[in-house]
């Protein structure tokens, strides 16, 4: 009887492809490549806003997820949020190394929340959506500040001297918008994973 | 607000970036020395941040981009896994047997290969950790040479100004000695000519044959010059050396052991070509009287 890896593994949860990973075996690492890299390339395409580099870094994380550089740790929470969140960091960590500063007016988010949703797993959409629908609620200013701290790795000096705010404001509007962002998505059940 | 709030609103947005190297190292501090609910916030705000991840829109990569990572992974995958050959030898073996045998070499030979391909993954799996491992020993060794590095060069910096300072307190008691010296004598130097402002005071010990001079308000000298020191014994100059005035015009010099200092000495200060003159030649500046 022949038995086709890849199919068996492409039910696995996470947890199950993670040990297979540790055991070797390139097909689960293909289907976590399969599930998440659209995630990954588009956080990295968020940041650094070049197709060949956001490339990059999806090669990247999935080569140091095989090679064992990169080490999932369960108490971060959710695998996926956990990588996406490493490949936020690469590409933060590229963005200072080449001294860039924000390419657009620091309101991505707010494009983010009427973006077409494209097809991925079916959780993590549903989660997306969540999201989004948080971040919309969002006065445009407070929005403004978290995008630009966190999606452009700038200071809050930074973002001071960017929006012509003063940093006390700055300060004020990532802490209020990341409160009222919390209380919603904490009144939401979460993705299980 | 307390330190503690100011900090509790600081773990709140720490996991978004943006906060000063010093914020972060005063939060680092603050939760290191026990306080849970920063330590919550902190984890809290992690996770909020890492949702916030989820809003970004999904892009698929090229299709090039998993098509060169699988190559890779399977091309290192093989190298590993890949058991030794050796050349001819199985192929006369089998040539011997019978069918029966070889079916059973076969079958042992499958078992052989997931056996080893099982035991590749084991050892590879182990490999990768131990690389990990070596990788992390590799950092924390680069880290002690830079910390050693950095020790030594600091400890060379420090070496080198406490000789400096040897040096210095070296010649201070050695001035001190002199000027102490029971038979010690001073001489007033008074500014001559164009130098009416130049002063200076000489401290001349007799039984060593030792002149310290310190000379005030000297003019800055021109280019190509230099002041030169003078002791002049039965009417004959004595070069005793050259000094050099900083910015403010002040000279101090120690001529070490001169010859000849026990009858009737002047001390005179001239100027002269840079490097100096066997005899005076250029205008005097100081003279004792």
């Amino acid at each position: 009887m022949t038995r086709s890896p890849v199919r068996s593994t492409a039910t696995c949860s996470d947890g199950d492809l993670l040990g297979r990973l540790e055991a070797r075996e390139a097909d689960a690492l293909e289907v976590l490549y399969g599930r998440y890299s659209a995630y990954v390339m588009g956080v990295s395409l968020r940041i650094l806003g070049t197709r060949e580099e956001a490339e990059e870094v999806v090669q990247d994380v999935f080569w140091q997820l095989w090679k064992a550089t990169l080490r999932y740790d369960p108490a971060r929470g959710r695998f996926s949020t956990w990588l996406f969140s490493v490949t936020r960091n690469r590409c933060i960590d590229r963005l200072r190394a080449t001294a860039r500063m924000p390419r657009s007016d620091g309101d991505e988010l707010a494009r983010l929340v009427s973006a077409d949703d494209q097809e991925g797993e079916a959780v993590l959409v549903e989660r997306q959506k969540e999201v989004r629908a948080q971040l919309e609620r969002l006065p445009r200013e407070q929005r403004q500040a978290i995008e630009l701290a966190f999606f452009r790795g700038l200071s809050h000096g930074e973002i001071a001297a960017s929006t012509g705010e003063a940093l006390g404001t700055v300060k004020s509007r990532i802490r209020r918008g990341l409160l009222r962002l919390k209380e919603g998505l904490e009144s939401l059940p979460e993705c299980a994973r | 607000m307390t330190e503690h709030d100011e900090l509790l609103e600081l773990a709140g947005v720490y996991a978004l970036g943006g906060l000063s190297p010093e914020d972060r190292a005063r939060l680092a501090e603050h939760v290191a020395d026990g306080c849970r609910e920063c330590e919550a916030a902190l984890g809290s705000a992690s996770r909020l941040a890492d949702e916030l991840l989820l809003a970004v829109t999904p892009v698929q990569p090229s299709p090039g981009v998993r098509a060169q990572l699988m190559d890779r992974v399977r091309s290192e995958s093989s190298e590993i896994a890949a058991p030794p050959s050796v050349p001819g030898a199985p192929r006369r073996v089998l040539r011997r047997r019978s069918s029966l045998r070889a079916s059973f070499a076969a079958a042992a030979g499958v078992l052989l290969t997931v056996g080893l391909a099982a035991l590749s993954g084991v050892l590879a799996s182990r490999l990768a950790r131990e690389s990990a491992a070596r990788g992390d020993l590799e950092d924390a060794l680069d880290y002690q040479e830079t910390i050693s590095w950095s020790m030594a060069r600091d400890l060379e910096r420090e070496r080198s100004e406490r000789v400096s300072l040897e040096n210095r307190l070296t010649n201070m008691s050695r001035i001190v000695a002199t000027i102490e010296a029971p038979l010690v004598r001073t001489l007033a130097l008074a500014g001559q000519g164009d130098f009416q402002s130049a002063m200076a005071k000489a401290y001349l010990e007799p039984e060593s044959g030792r002149l310290i001079v310190y000379a005030h308000n000297l003019p800055r000298v021109p280019d190509g010059r230099t002041y030169q020191l003078w002791v002049i014994v039965d009417k004959r100059p004595i070069s005793a050396g050259l000094l050099q005035a900083d910015a403010k015009g002040e000279a101090k010099y120690d001529t070490g052991p001169l010859a000849n200092l026990g009858g009737p000495v002047t001390v005179a200060v001239t100027l002269e070509p840079a490097g100096g003159v066997p005899q005076p030649t250029g205008p005097l500046v100081l003279a004792s009287g």
